[in-house]
C-alpha cells in the first residue's frame, strides 16, 4: 500500500531523468570530432606547433569549417569554457535530481532543521568569482590582438568594405596603397577577393543604418557604423570561396544582404583587381 | 512618524466601494489592481505567443502558406496568403517588445509585486493607492498602441525590440520606421511611466509600511526580490524613457542626437544636419535593458526563494546570502550594460573591461543556484505544481546562465553575438526562468485570491507539455547558434553556411506549436478552477508568511488587526514542535 505510493514518485522520478537525459542525447551525436587542420606558422601567434594537429572538440552542434588562423585559438577558448560550465552543469543538474530522488518526502522521513552554512557561502561565492574572473581574462590577449589596431600585424593587404541596404560595397586602395585617392578603382558590388597566407585589413564602415559584417567561416564579426570607420584584421588559411552574412537587423532585406568571398593567392587576386581596374 | 505608521490603522478600516467603477474599474486597492495586470499581461501573452509563432513558421518554411488559410487573418495588409517581406522584422520587433513589456513585466511586477508586497508585510494596501491605479491605467493606452501598430500603414514597427537608430529613425530606410515605430516610442514610454509609478511605490510601501517586528531580515525573500527590482525600475527607466523620447525627436523633429553626418539611404542625403552618433543609443538602451534582464528575473527568484521552503519543509538554506546576492546581482547589473556592444566597434579595452564585470555578475547568480540547491538537501519533498514550476526555474535558469558565460568571452561573442546562440540564451533565461517562475506563482498563490485550488492533474499535464516543448524548441538554438545561424533573419536557406541546419528550424517550429497549445490548459485551468476548484482555507500549503493567515480571498483591508511578527519567514520542521511549521505571527509563548 505505502509502496504503492512510493512506486509512483520513484516513476515520475525516473520519468523526469529520462527526460533530461534524452535531452542530453539529442547533444551527443552532435558533439563533433573535427580535424583541425595544421595552421600556417608565421601568424604571429608564437608557438601554435603543438596545438595544430587533429583535436578533439566538443561542442553542440559542429561550428562551419574554419578558414581563419586565429580560428583555432578561439576555439580553444571556447573547449575551455565548454568544459567548465558542462562540468559545472552535469554538478549542478546531477545534484538537483539526486537530491530530489534522495529527499523525497515519505513516511517517517523529517527535514533537517538549518538555515545554511556560513563556510559554505564563502566557498561557492569565492571558487565562481576567481573560475570566471580567469576565464574572462584568459581572452583578453586574443581580443585585444584582433581588435586594437595597434596591434594588427603590419604588412597586411587592404581592403575598404562600405555597407549599405542591402549590399556590400568593396573597395581596394589602388596602386598607391591609400584609399580616397584618385587610383582608386571603382568600388565592386558584394564579391569580396581576398588572398591567404596574408593578413587582410579591413576597413568597415556604412552609409546609412546599422549593419554587422560577418564572415562566419573566417571567424570575423563586426558592425558597419555610419560616421565611424571600424577596423579589423584577419588571415586565411586556403583557398575557399565562402560567404559574407549581415549580422545587424537593416531592414526588409536584412536576410538577403548576403555577399561572396573568393580566397585566392595574392597573385590571382592582385591580377584579377587589375583586371577590374581595366575595365574602369 | 515611524512608529506611526507601524502601528497605525486598527481603528480605521475603509469599508470596501460599492460601485462597480470603483470597484472593479478605477480600483485603488492593490488586489484588483493586480488582477487587472493579470489579465492584460496573459491576454499579450497570447498575443506574443501568436507572434512567435508566425515567425517560427516562417523560418522552417520560408514564404510559404500558413495552413487553413490563416494567412489571409494574420498578415491584413497582404495580397493573399503570403507574408509581406517587411512584416517579418515587424514581428521579430513585436514578439519581443510584447513578451518583455507587456507580458513578464507586467505579470511579475505588476502582478506579484502588487499582490503580495502589502499582504506579506502585512499592510492594509500600498503607500499610494491611487498612484497605484494610475500605473496601471497607463498600461491600456501602451497595450492599443503596440497592438494597433501591427496595423498601420507602412506595417508595425520593424528594427528590432532594441530599435537601433538610424533604421529605426529613417522613413526612408525602412517603410516600418513611420507610424508603427512611432507607436513603438510612446508605447515603451508609457510602460517605463508605469514601472518607475510602481517602483516609487513599492519602496514606498516596503520602507514604511511594514507591521510591528516586520524587520528587513523577517521579510519573505519575494519582498526583498521586489525591493531590489524597485530599485532598479527606479534608477534604470527613466533613461530608456529619455532614449526614447530622443529617437521620436530625431524621427519625427529633425534633431539628429543619434544620426551622424553624411547618412545616405539609398543613394539620397539625409535632410537632418547629422553629428549624431548611433552609439550613443545603444549605451542608453542597454543601461536601461540590462538592468531590465534582472527586472525580468529577480521578482521570478524571489517567488521561487518563497515557494521552495513550503514544498521541502525546511528553511530556506542562507536566507542573508540569497538577500545579499539579489542586491549583489542589482548593483553589478548597471556596470555591465557594454557587453551587448562588444562587436558594435567600442573600445576594446572597455569591452575587457565590461567582459570582467559580466564574469563577475555570474557569481551572485550561481550563488543562489547553490543555495536553491542547499534548500533541496535534507529537505522533504513534495512535487505539486508549483514546486514542479520552481524546479523547472531552477534546472532551465542554470542553462541560461552557463551559456551566458560563453557570450561574456569577447573572443567567443566574436562568432556567436547576434546569432540563435544569444536567442537560446535569452530564453532560458526569461521563459525558463521567469516564465516558469510566473507559473509557479500562480499555482501557488491561486488559492489565496480565489480560495479554490487548481486542478493538480491539468497542472502537471500543462507543466510536462510545457517543460518538454520548451526544451525542444529552445534547446537547438544553440546548436543552430553554433552553426552561425543569425538572429532576425528571414530565411535561413539563402547561406550555404545554414543549409545543414534547416532541419532544426522545422523541429523547433514543431514544438513551438505544442508550447503554445499547451499554454491553453493552463488558461482552461485557471478559468475553471476560479468557479469549480476545490475551496480551500487560508492555509492550504501549510505555508509560514503572513498573507497565508488572512481569509482566501482577503478582505478588502486585508487584515482586520494588523498582526504582530516575531518570526522569520521560512521556520518549517522546528525541532520540537508539534507542527512542521511555524506561522511568522506565533508569539514564542504559544510555540
Amino acid at each position: 500500500m505505502k509502496l504503492g505510493t512510493l512506486h509512483r514518485r520513484n516513476l515520475a522520478m525516473a520519468l523526469a531523468l529520462a527526460c533530461l537525459l534524452a535531452l542530453g542525447s539529442t547533444s551527443l551525436p552532435l558533439m563533433a570530432a573535427e580535424d583541425i587542420p595544421a595552421l600556417v606558422t608565421d601568424t604571429g601567434w608564437g608557438d601554435t606547433t603543438g596545438s595544430a594537429g587533429p583535436k578533439m572538440h566538443y561542442s553542440f552542434g559542429s561550428w562551419p569549417p574554419d578558414l581563419s588562423t586565429h580560428g583555432w585559438k578561439l576555439q580553444e577558448l571556447y573547449d575551455l569554457i565548454f568544459i567548465i560550465t558542462g562540468l559545472t552543469f552535469l554538478l549542478t543538474e546531477g545534484l538537483l535530481i539526486l537530491f530530489l530522488f534522495q529527499y523525497r518526502a515519505r513516511p517517517g522521513h523529517k527535514a533537517v532543521y538549518t538555515h545554511g552554512n556560513m563556510y559554505m557561502e564563502v566557498a561557492w561565492t569565492l571558487i565562481p568569482v576567481v573560475v570566471f574572473v580567469t576565464l574572462g581574462i584568459s581572452n583578453a590577449e586574443l581580443w585585444a590582438r584582433l581588435k586594437d589596431r595597434n596591434l594588427f600585424p603590419k604588412d597586411t593587404f587592404d581592403v575598404q568594405v562600405t555597407a549599405r541596404q542591402f549590399e556590400w560595397k568593396i573597395q581596394y586602395p589602388g596602386p598607391d596603397g591609400r584609399f580616397g585617392t584618385d587610383d582608386d578603382p571603382d568600388y565592386i558590388i558584394n564579391e569580396l577577393y581576398v588572398p591567404y597566407d596574408k593578413p587582410v585589413r579591413v576597413r568597415l564602415t556604412s552609409e546609412d543604418v546599422l549593419h554587422s559584417f560577418f564572415l562566419p567561416e573566417l571567424r570575423v564579426k563586426q558592425d558597419a557604423v555610419p560616421g565611424m570607420m571600424s577596423e579589423i584584421w584577419f588571415e586565411a588559411t586556403r583557398p575557399a570561396n565562402t560567404e559574407i552574412a549581415c549580422a545587424e537587423l537593416c531592414g526588409l532585406g536584412h536576410y538577403r544582404m548576403k555577399g561572396e568571398v573568393k580566397i585566392r593567392s595574392l597573385e590571382e587576386v592582385e591580377a584579377w583587381i587589375e583586371e577590374e581596374l581595366s575595365d574602369y | 512618524m515611524s512608529t506611526d505608521s507601524h502601528s497605525h490603522g486598527d481603528d480605521h478600516i475603509h469599508p470596501p466601494p460599492s460601485n462597480f467603477l470603483t470597484k472593479y474599474v478605477f480600483s485603488i486597492d492593490h488586489k484588483v489592481i493586480a488582477l487587472q495586470f493579470f489579465f492584460a499581461g496573459f491576454a499579450m501573452f497570447i498575443v506574443g505567443g501568436l507572434f512567435a509563432l508566425l515567425l517560427r513558421w516562417q523560418l522552417a518554411f520560408p514564404f510559404q502558406e500558413i495552413p487553413l488559410g490563416l494567412g489571409k487573418f494574420f498578415y491584413p495588409n497582404a495580397s493573399g496568403n503570403l507574408m509581406p517581406p517587411e512584416t517579418y522584422p515587424t514581428l521579430v520587433t513585436l514578439h519581443a517588445t510584447v513578451m518583455i513589456f507587456f507580458v513578464i513585466i507586467p505579470l511579475l511586477t505588476g502582478t506579484f509585486g502588487n499582490y503580495l508586497i502589502p499582504l506579506k508585510i502585512g499592510a492594509r494596501d500600498m503607500a499610494f493607492p491611487t498612484l497605484n491605479m494610475l500605473s496601471y491605467w497607463v498600461m491600456p493606452p501602451a497595450l492599443l498602441m503596440i497592438l494597433s501598430s501591427y496595423f498601420v500603414q507602412g506595417g508595425g514597427p520593424g528594427a528590432g525590440w532594441t530599435s537601433y537608430p538610424p533604421l529605426s529613425a529613417l522613413p526612408q530606410a525602412s517603410t516600418s520606421s513611420g507610424t508603427g515605430q512611432t507607436l513603438w516610442c510612446l508605447a515603451v514610454f508609457l510602460v517605463g511611466c508605469s514601472s518607475i509609478m510602481g517602483g516609487v511605490n513599492y519602496l514606498t510601501t516596503i520602507i514604511n509600511l511594514r507591521a510591528p517586528g516586520m524587520t528587513l531580515v523577517r521579510m519573505p525573500l519575494s519582498v526583498w526580490a521586489l525591493f531590489i527590482t524597485s530599485v532598479l525600475q527606479v534608477l534604470a527607466t527613466p533613461v530608456l524613457a529619455a532614449a526614447t523620447i530622443l529617437l521620436l525627436f530625431d524621427k519625427n523633429l529633425g534633431t539628429s542626437f543619434f544620426l551622424p553626418t553624411g547618412v545616405a539611404v539609398g543613394g539620397q542625403a539625409i535632410t537632418q544636419a547629422g553629428g549624431g552618433n548611433p552609439l550613443l543609443f545603444q549605451h542608453l538602451f542597454w543601461f536601461y535593458s540590462h538592468p531590465a534582464v534582472y527586472i525580468l528575473i529577480l521578482p521570478a527568484m524571489g517567488l521561487v526563494s518563497d515557494i521552495m521552503p513550503t514544498f521541502v519543509r525546511k528553511p530556506i538554506f542562507g536566507y542573508k546570502a540569497m538577500a545579499y546576492s539579489m542586491s549583489a546581482i542589482a548593483g553589478l547589473g548597471f556596470i555591465v550594460w557594454g557587453h551587448h556592444m562588444f562587436q558594435a566597434g567600442i573600445n576594446p579595452y572597455m569591452a575587457t573591461t565590461f567582459m570582467v564585470s559580466t564574469m563577475v555578475i555570474a557569481t551572485p547568480s550561481s550563488v543562489k543556484v547553490f543555495n536553491w540547491l542547499g534548500t533541496l538537501w535534507g529537505g522533504s519533498i513534495t512535487f505539486a505544481t508549483p514546486m514542479l514550476n520552481c524546479l523547472a526555474f531552477v534546472s532551465m535558469f542554470i542553462i541560461g546562465g552557463l551559456s551566458g558565460v560563453f557570450l561574456a568571452a569577447t573572443t567567443i561573442d566574436i562568432f556567436l553575438h547576434d546569432t540563435y546562440y544569444v536567442v537560446a540564451h535569452i530564453h532560458y533565461v526569461v521563459f525558463g526562468g521567469s516564465v516558469f517562475g510566473i507559473f509557479a506563482g500562480v499555482y501557488y498563490w491561486f488559492p489565496k485570491v480565489t480560495g479554490r485550488k487548481m486542478s493538480e492533474f491539468w497542472g502537471k499535464v500543462h507543466f510536462w507539455m510545457s517543460f518538454v516543448a520548451f526544451n525542444g524548441v529552445f534547446f537547438p538554438m544553440h546548436i543552430v547558434g553554433i552553426g552561425g545561424m543569425m538572429r532576425r533573419i528571414a530565411d535561413p536557406t539563402v547561406y550555404q553556411h545554414l543549409a545543414p541546419l534547416q532541419d532544426w528550424n522545422v523541429y523547433m517550429t514543431m514544438f513551438a506549436v505544442v508550447l503554445g497549445l499547451s499554454q491553453f490548459i493552463f488558461i482552461a485551468n485557471v478559468a475553471i478552477s476560479a468557479f469549480r476548484g476545490e475551496p480551500c482555507g487560508k492555509n492550504p500549503w501549510e505555508a509560514t508568511t503572513l498573507e497565508w493567515t488572512t481569509t482566501s480571498p482577503p478582505p478588502y483591508y486585508n487584515y482586520e488587526k494588523i498582526p504582530v511578527v516575531y518570526n522569520p519567514p521560512y521556520e518549517f520542521s522546528v525541532p520540537g514542535m508539534e507542527k512542521d511549521y511555524l506561522m511568522q505571527t506565533t508569539p514564542p509563548e504559544a510555540v
